[in-house]
């Protein structure tokens, strides 16, 4: 999946899967290599990385160019956590909750717009054609009685 | 008495008419798969089904129109204009018919999320719990869980088994929670508070996905109305002043004002379906 390009909530979905699998792993005792290969396996959002690429590497990548930006620190953290060998469950069972809220948050605002936007839309495509189909004939008559005098 | 004269117009549209209610269902049927976007087992499996609906619709529709329009007009214009509108009067019929199968069967396979849940907190393996469930309940997800275990069992993993029936939809939540519920079963990891976390997370989805098909019902409904309105108000108008109608229609001016009318309407339609989507 290309980060840069796919919808903001969309990412965030597949991020949130991708963390639930990651924390499940992590929260075992395996390592984040291989729990990282392990979750990849279940989610789109990340290509599986070259051989050579160290998890340090990786981290570093996604932490300058994920798609979405204000998540870009989940991935530095992690580099840093990783880096000290600490544990790593909270961490990323927080981004986990951090992003189901924001996902919720996400939901109620489209719930809350969406009316809106939609009336908007409602306005602008339909309420000119029905004025259009209701007053034309009229008009075009008016114009066709006043062009024979 | 009136001599019989070879109609050859007619008998060429009837030949047509029965050669493409022949080739019709199984056209329609690959046409609404690619339309749909769906290749996966329960497409097929819905369509294999609705085979039987499909050719009655087709011979019945054609039948019908075709004799409409002969008795009206004299010619089988209409049927064959049904022909060509017949598709896209199908695939809106069955993408109703097919959401609706699609969200049963994630709702099953939600249900059977629960029931394995309960059969690992007493100690039964996953396995024997998938197994059980699938044998017990009458579901349709039951159908491809059964199909799935019976893979399971020959020791291929459960996502193998997915990938085999290519079940990508419906739920794909629900699909990828049995992935790694199997995931974390090979690996030894404890599967009950991971179910139970799962069902959490898929129960938050099915509301969510609930409230979003409320509001687009509302917002479709009004669409539908504010769309229809005004053609119906132009029928009552050409019924009580045809003249007039007669006149808007006829001018070179109408003939484009009218066709803008339903270029911006499905213009409209388009970016209200735009606007109604979260994901």
């Amino acid at each position: 999946m290309d980060t840069s390009k796919s919808k903001p909530v969309l990412l965030k979905k597949e991020l949130l899967l991708f963390f639930d699998i990651l924390a499940l792993y992590v929260s075992v005792g395996y390592d984040l290599s291989y729990a990282w290969n392990e979750a990849i396996k279940s989610s789109e959002l990340f290509q599986r990385p070259d051989s050579h690429q160290s998890m340090n590497t990786v981290l570093q990548n996604l932490e300058s160019s994920f798609g979405l930006k204000s998540y870009r620190y989940t991935f530095g953290v992690l580099r840093h956590l990783y880096h000290r060998g600490a544990s790593l469950t909270p961490a990323v069972q927080a981004f986990s909750r951090t992003l189901r809220r924001d996902l919720e948050r996400d939901f109620e605002a489209h719930l809350r717009t969406a009316p809106t936007r939609a009336n908007l839309c409602l306005l602008f495509f339909f309420l000119p054609p029905a004025l259009v189909l209701i007053l034309f004939p009229f008009l075009e008559h008016l114009r066709q009685v006043l062009s024979q005098f | 008495m009136k001599m019989f004269i070879p109609n050859y117009f007619g008998c060429f549209s009837i030949l047509l008419m029965g050669f493409l209610t022949l080739l019709l269902p199984g056209w329609l049927q690959d046409w609404c798969l690619r339309a749909l976007k769906s290749q996966d087992w329960i497409s097929i499996e819905f369509f294999r089904r609705e085979s039987r609906f499909l050719k009655k619709l087709s011979f019945w529709s054609v039948a019908i129109s075709g004799f409409v329009s002969w008795t009206t007009t004299g010619s089988f214009a209409g049927a064959i204009l049904f022909l060509l509108v017949l598709p896209s009067f199908f695939l809106t019929l069955t993408a109703r018919r097919y959401a609706r199968v699609k969200n049963q069967v994630a709702q099953d396979l939600m249900n059977n999320l629960y029931a394995i849940k309960g059969l690992l907190d007493v100690g039964t393996p996953f396995p024997q719990a998938v197994q059980f469930i699938s044998l017990e309940s009458s579901s349709q997800a039951t159908f491809l869980l059964s199909r799935i275990v019976r893979g399971f069992q020959n020791g291929k993993s459960l996502e193998t088994n997915f990938k085999k029936l290519e079940f990508r939809s419906p739920g794909e939540w629900v699909y990828r929670s049995l992935i790694l519920v199997e995931q974390a079963y090979r690996k030894g990891l404890a599967l009950s508070p991971l179910v139970e976390n799962l069902i959490q997370i898929l129960e938050v989805e099915f509301q969510a996905e609930k409230r979003i098909k409320r509001l687009q019902t509302e917002i479709w409904v009004q669409a539908f109305v504010a769309s229809l309105i005004p053609w119906i108000l132009g029928l009552v108008c050409w019924r009580f002043q045809p003249e007039i109608m007669e006149d808007a229609v006829g001018s070179s001016i109408g003939k484009f004002v009218f066709l803008f009318v339903i270029f911006w309407e499905g213009l409209g339609i388009w970016i209200l379906r735009r606007v109604n989507r979260f994901y």
